[in-house]
């Protein structure tokens, strides 16, 4: 008689321990960040995830890389880089791209001007996928300044570079 | 044979041990996850363009504060009238918290150029603080917009010069010639689409 009170006791146990571990992972945020803002922060500092088109181009030759064109197929189809994947900013979240970005082959990621690219990296590395780069300047800087006129001082594009002596020209 | 209060008593033990291992969900009173952050960055309504900027300055609009997230050194060699600095590696220590987390002023963050001034946003952003925009283009695109425009082609729309001329003016207000005609006497430049601010929650622990 005891057993059978404490196999129906396990039982019930058994049950309520399973319905609540489902709730719970039920409620778990898909989306939520691995990083918190202050983690994220530190991994900012160095920002060697910044790529000027001279870097990108000599680690082209050095290893594998995934570019990843985040512009919207239209763009895309204008023009893109050699071997690139169109994967349209909106979508970087999508869960069937979820094994994609867990590979470990870096993906550099490439958008109009550099901004969005910027921004995107931000987002998933935060999120926490890891290996991923940025191309400065994005599309329009290579093609403007790249492919177009060859000019040697352009392929070392470096957004946060100053163009000019800022308190020199407010001197003049 | 046990009695009912022992097995009543025992469940609940059970269950309060059961609940206490089981992962917590993240308290995310205003945070962001990363599909609304990816909505924020989409919409792009959190971009102030150099134009923008020149008219809000020229207007003496109080309710900006600009923000400088170079490193000091930078800031002290040149950086925006009236602009604070808050190097980026600082941004999130508590000293700078009021000047971030309220709903008073509209902050801009600059740079350089937008690099570091959109990852400081897309920090304060995913905390959930409000009011927070970045200049597209930074310093350099300021410098090569209004404080030194080029003239357009003589073949570019009307359009064209008349933004031109705007900022001429805007030049000349900002590099402090006398000469300079009325500010704004060319067409004005829009208003940034600001946000909506954010009535914060009164009260309770912080």
């Amino acid at each position: 008689m005891q057993k059978k009170y404490l196999f129906g006791f396990g039982g019930v146990m058994v049950f309520i321990a399973l319905v609540l571990i489902a709730i719970s992972f039920d409620h778990l945020d898909p989306y939520s960040f691995r990083y918190s803002s202050n983690e994220m922060l530190e991994k900012m500092d160095d920002q060697t995830h910044l790529l000027s088109p001279q870097e990108f181009i000599d680690l082209r030759t050095q290893q594998d890389l995934i570019i990843v064109d985040l512009r919207d197929p239209k763009l895309f189809a204008a023009f893109s880089l050699d071997s690139a994947k169109n994967i349209a900013a909106e979508r970087v979240l999508d869960k069937s791209l979820k094994p994609f970005f867990q590979t470990e082959t870096t993906k550099v990621l490439v958008d109009q001007d550099g901004l969005q690219a910027n921004q995107i990296w931000v987002l998933l590395t935060q999120f926490g996928y890891e290996n991923l780069m940025v191309l400065e300047g994005g599309i329009k800087n290579w093609q403007e300044k790249v492919e177009v006129t060859t000019l040697d001082k352009f392929t070392g594009f470096k957004d946060e570079k100053p163009q000019v002596d800022f308190a020199e020209v407010m001197k003049k | 044979m046990l009695k009912p209060i022992w097995i009543i008593a025992t469940l609940f033990l059970g269950l309060g041990a059961i609940s206490a291992m089981l992962p917590q969900k993240k308290n995310r009173y205003l945070e962001r996850n990363a599909e609304e952050l990816l909505r924020d960055v989409l919409v792009q309504e959190y971009v102030v363009t150099t134009d923008d900027l020149a008219h809000l300055l020229i207007q003496k609009d109080p309710s900006i504060l600009l923000i400088d997230v170079r490193p000091e050194a930078e800031y002290k060699k040149y950086s925006l009238p009236g602009a604070i600095n808050i190097p980026l590696d600082s941004l999130l220590s508590d000293q700078w918290g009021g000047y971030l987390d309220q709903d008073l002023k509209r902050n801009i963050f600059f740079s350089n150029g937008t690099t570091l001034s959109v990852q400081a946003w897309m920090l304060v952003k995913q905390k959930g603080y409000a009011n927070n925009y970045f200049l597209k283009g930074g310093l350099n695109n300021w410098f090569s917009t209004i404080i030194e425009p080029k003239e357009p082609p003589s073949d570019a729309p009307e359009k064209d010069f008349r933004i031109y001329r705007t900022r001429v003016a805007a030049s000349q207000y900002f590099t402090g010639k006398t000469d300079a005609p009325a500010p704004g006497s060319g067409t004005a430049a829009p208003l940034p689409k600001m946000k909506k601010k954010k009535k914060m929650v009164q009260g309770g622990c912080s």
